[in-house]
């Protein structure tokens, strides 16, 4: 019996005003690794819900072990074999209980006792690292730490079925890795998992994807047979990397600039203006893989967007428009901000990146002197936060920070009078920019109403108003689609690169690290890493060498093996990721006795520059 | 740097309306619930059921008890023994029995001296109070009409409220304790939403003074609870209820205005203090207690213990319902109430100014 049979679900809010899946159809196979990738809003919690019988379907056929969720009664026995953990750092445990006693609860509950639960409590906490904290309160653990718990307390009864809603969002790179290695290792044992993430690099971690927008299945299937069937894409580098960018939309609309190279998707039918082009401006384009993000760009499309020179803004910064000196943050005891020090440059985009808890939204608080520094020194625009410098920056947090209850328009008035900008020169720029940002049918709409994306455009726009030399955005690009991430990147590059704002961004997206020119990895209120995206993998790259995929049948063993020779390695899904020096080559691997079905380059990412940091500083 | 201010009392205004629930709570506290407590609570007393136990059975006894008429009393027949007295008070099948004793007609006609009980049931509060003070008026009226004329005659004449209708005094101060709760909610509300939202911050980092904001958002408020005021006082008091106004309703809306800025400064400490919706409610329930019991709007003030009664110059209600009561019920034109206007001008002066000042600074 299948775990999962889904076919043509639909599921309706606020009595059918509101679509959140429409006719979604999946299988789930027992021992799979099934991930559900999409932005907020794309159906998926619904889904997983309604698979776990907590939330009511409108129509279609769903089958978990064979029984409707739907049918309360018949489904009661059913909801043994299924575990599910809802959305949220630690959503399921009880914060003032201990790790130990947290466990201990769920074993209770599903009726688990003695030396039995005792061997599984212990094998658990000490799979994931907990064994030592299992006197901690819960609510004192760290994001990733909480998580990992989370996963222990559902993990407890064996269920056969795991039900994970974006386990890993916000949660550290490394604690990330740890909790995949632990559903691998319950996979091994045959329990089947279903997961769903917003991060597309986490797609190639399952054995099944499925890509979700707007409640219907863009592609699904397994990885390689997916993300295998799309047009040529192609890494282009120059010189003049934003003339060729430029170039480029021309031919395709699926041109996504990074740093300062530009991946492209070129169909088929375009390969040929694609040479001439490349004749004539003189860039190297370098055949790679497709990954998701190319076929979701290349599916949906992108969306170019210029801005007017409205946004130019009157006043000069000086040439070291952010200074950060060694600044501490404490709450009471706890330190969010550990002696961090930069300096951003006029004109620049400068990522702040970081797991949730990092300290990344303390830090940008501190500087916009929402906080006032344990110790330390800020100059923004060479000046200490007060009433001058309030109207040289503009800002966004992390929540967009509109107003529900007013429409676009209104926000937009409102925010402008709050930068001082008159009603009627709010006007003329909304007039101008509403088109460029897709905006006019949404002006007189209430913002509870709409999308995420377009909340996030209204956030950044309400920002702009009076063309602020300096730009804070906290986190603002958490879970928006990849079209939507990428017109938000295209403004704020518009305005560093042609305009000369100055931009500090907070992500905790590894991969957007890619869109900023410098970046701070933080980790625990410690900066873990400075520099250019490029340069960062660069160096890494110089101490651990070339990275390569193997593809395995026996994923755990061949990890350990590679390790025991001396490899550093990762586990992605039914892959093993190892980094070499020496160039490993298929007949290298079968001189070593490694069993693999295939062996592929890959490449260092900026994740693996945060783990391996973050594991060089403990 | 200009902003206009007109823009942000909009915005606080049209979220208001915009919020069906507080918009509706509003509705219903300043029409029907003014409106159920003006007619429903009666400080008189109503179908007062009562026994008698009479021994005499004379004409005048019949008579007396005959002075007992309904919609005040309903009487419910006689009893027979002590123990059905205590029957029936203890199943609370009466208010009170009236007890009188035999030869009461003869003693009465010589002049002699006579007793008539009232066993009234202390467990009913105040209707217990009520029976035995009207009781007692009707026995003495009842003498002194049929048998004998004492030598001094009191006569009252009762001004502003001739009934004394309780209806009248019920509709201004359910009025005045709707109008102190919206003050001390909404203000404090609207700045919440904003720290759940995290709008607060934005609006610090903008270079929009907070006190700019805070003050828009305490006048926004003003205004609308003014306005419900007006709509309360032209049409639930004056139409539904329909009881007199006296003075002039300008003067109540501009002492009410006065009030508007001592309530909202209170309520902009509610707001510093806490961080959720729960915690404002829990507040304003904290502070509107004390400041109800300590207007005299419940107890007067005289009755209260000392400590009481001097800390009831705290209680900025305590000035407004002077005043205010006095303009609706007795007519005084408001340029004559000069103590309370000074009261309220310097407590709502201060604690406006500080109230917003300590938003300001806790954020």
């Amino acid at each position: 019996m299948r775990p999962v049979e889904c076919e043509n679900l639909r599921i309706t809010y606020r009595k059918g005003k509101t679509v959140a899946v429409d006719g979604l159809s999946f299988t789930v196979d027992s021992g799979d690794i099934y991930i559900f990738i999409g932005p907020d809003g794309a159906g998926k919690s619904s889904t997983f819900k309604a698979v776990c019988g907590v939330l009511r379907y409108d129509s279609g056929r769903l089958l978990t072990f064979g029984v409707d969720p739907n049918d309360d009664r018949a489904f009661e026995p059913v909801k043994e074999k299924i575990s599910f953990m809802p959305q949220g750092l630690g959503q399921n445990l009880y914060k003032r209980l201990s790790v130990e006693e947290n466990v201990n609860f769920f074993a209770d509950l599903y009726g688990i006792y003695g030396e039995e639960r005792e061997r599984r409590k212990e094998l658990l906490l000490k799979t994931t690292g907990l064994w030592e904290f299992r006197d901690r309160p819960a609510g004192k653990l760290s994001g990733g730490m909480m998580q990992k718990l989370s996963l222990c307390c559902i993990l407890i009864h064996k269920p056969e079925l795991i039900v994970l809603d974006e386990p890993t969002t916000g949660v550290d790179p490394v604690s990330r890795r740890e909790i995949w290695r632990l559903l691998y290792s319950f996979n091994r044992e045959g329990q089947t998992v279903l997961l769903s993430t917003s991060y597309m690099d986490e797609a190639e971690r399952g054995t099944e994807l499925l890509l979700m927008k707007s409640g219907k299945s863009i592609v699904s299937g397994s990885y390689d047979e997916v993300v295998s069937t799309t047009s040529p894409v192609f890494v282009v580098t120059g010189k003049e990397i934003y003339r060729v960018y430029r170039e480029l939309w021309k031919i395709t609309n699926t041109p996504r600039l990074k740093g300062d190279t530009v991946r492209v998707v070129v169909p088929q039918s375009k390969l040929s203006d694609f040479r001439a082009l490349q004749e004539r401006l003189g860039f190297s384009a370098e055949p790679v893989d497709p990954e998701l993000e190319d076929l979701f760009v290349e599916r949906v499309g992108l969306r170019r967007v210029e801005l007017p020179p409205l946004f130019k803004p009157a006043v000069s910064v000086p040439e070291e428009a952010v200074v950060v000196d060694r600044v501490v943050k404490k709450f009471g005891s706890f330190t969010a901000v550990n002696g961090v020090s930069f300096r951003v440059k006029r004109g620049e985009i400068f990522g702040l990146l970081g797991p949730n808890g990092a300290g990344k939204t303390t830090l940008i608080k501190t500087i916009l002197g929402l906080y006032r520094p344990t110790s330390g020194r800020i100059l923004v625009a060479g000046k200490p936060v007060g009433r001058g410098v309030k109207k040289l920056i503009g800002y966004t947090s992390q929540k967009f920070s509109l107003y529900h209850d007013l429409t676009v328009f209104e926000n937009l008035i409102y925010w402008g009078n709050v930068y001082g900008v008159p009603r009627d020169a709010v006007k003329l720029t909304v007039s101008q920019v509403a088109p460029i940002f897709e905006l006019d049918r949404f002006l007189n709409r209430l913002v509870s109403e709409l999308p995420l994306g377009i909340k996030q455009r209204v956030a950044l726009l309400s920002a702009l108003l009076h063309s602020p030399p300096i730009l804070f955005l906290d986190e603002p690009t958490s879970g928006v689609d990849p079209v939507e991430r990428d017109v938000f990147w295209q403004v704020i590059r518009e305005l560093s690169k042609e305009f000369g704002v100055t931009v500090l961004v907070t992500t905790h997206y590894m991969d957007e690290a890619e869109y900023c020119d410098r970046v701070l990895l933080m980790n625990r209120g410690k900066a873990v890493a400075l520099g250019a995206p490029r340069h960062l993998k660069e160096e890494l790259r110089e101490t651990l060498g070339d990275a390569y995929l193997i593809y395995t049948d026996s994923p755990f063993e061949t990890e350990e093996f590679l390790k025991e020779r001396g490899f550093k390695t990762a586990l992605f899904g039914r892959k093993v990721k190892i980094y070499s020096k020496e160039p490993v080559t298929e007949s290298l691997l079968r001189e070593l006795g490694v069993l693999f079905r295939a062996l592929k380059p890959s490449r260092i990412t900026m994740e693996d520059v945060f783990v391996f940091r973050v594991l060089e500083n403990v | 740097m200009s902003f206009s201010f007109f823009t942000l009392l909009y915005k606080e205004i049209v979220q208001f309306f915009r919020n069906r629930g507080l918009l509706l709570f509003a509705v219903y506290a300043f029409t029907l619930d003014i409106y159920l407590a003006s007619t429903g609570i009666d400080l008189t007393l109503k179908n007062a059921p009562f026994y008698a136990e009479d021994y005499d059975l004379s004409y005048s006894s019949r008579e007396l008890l005959s002075r007992f008429p309904p919609p005040y009393f309903r009487f419910k027949g006689y009893l027979l023994s002590d123990r059905d007295v205590e029957r029936v008070l203890l199943k609370d099948e009466a208010v009170g029995v009236i007890r009188i004793p035999f030869n009461f007609e003869k003693n009465l006609k010589r002049g002699d001296r006579t007793e008539i009980a009232l066993i009234v049931n202390g467990a009913e509060v105040s209707s217990s109070y009520l029976f035995s003070a009207y009781a007692t008026q009707i026995i003495y009226n009842f003498v002194t009409g049929n048998f004998f004329r004492p030598p001094i005659e009191v006569v009252p004449r009762v001004y502003f409220n001739q009934n004394c209708s309780s209806k009248l005094f019920m509709a201004y101060s359910e009025l005045m304790t709707v109008i102190t709760l919206f003050l001390l909610l909404l203000p404090a509300a609207a700045v919440v939403l904003e720290k759940e939202r995290g709008n607060i911050e934005m609006l610090t980092v903008s270079p929009l003074p907070n006190i700019v904001f805070m003050v828009a958002k305490s006048v926004a408020m003003g205004l609308i609870v003014l306005s419900f005021s007006a709509f309360a006082l032209f049409f639930t008091v004056e139409r539904v209820v329909s009881v007199p106004f006296r003075g002039s309703e300008l003067d109540f809306l501009l002492l009410t205005l006065l009030y508007v800025f001592t309530a909202s400064g209170l309520s902009m400490f509610i707001a510093s203090l806490s961080e959720n919706m729960l915690q404002v409610s829990q507040l304003t329930i904290l502070l509107l207690i004390p400041i109800l019991y300590l207007s005299g709007n419940w107890t007067p003030i005289e009755a209260m213990p000392k400590l009481l009664q001097w800390l009831s110059v705290l209680s900025p209600l305590k000035y407004y319902i002077d005043g205010a009561l006095a303009i609706a019920i007795k007519g005084v034109p408001l340029k004559e109430l000069t103590s309370d206007i000074a009261a309220l001008t310097l407590q709502g002066g201060a604690l406006f100014a500080l109230g917003n000042y300590f938003m300001v600074r806790r954020i």
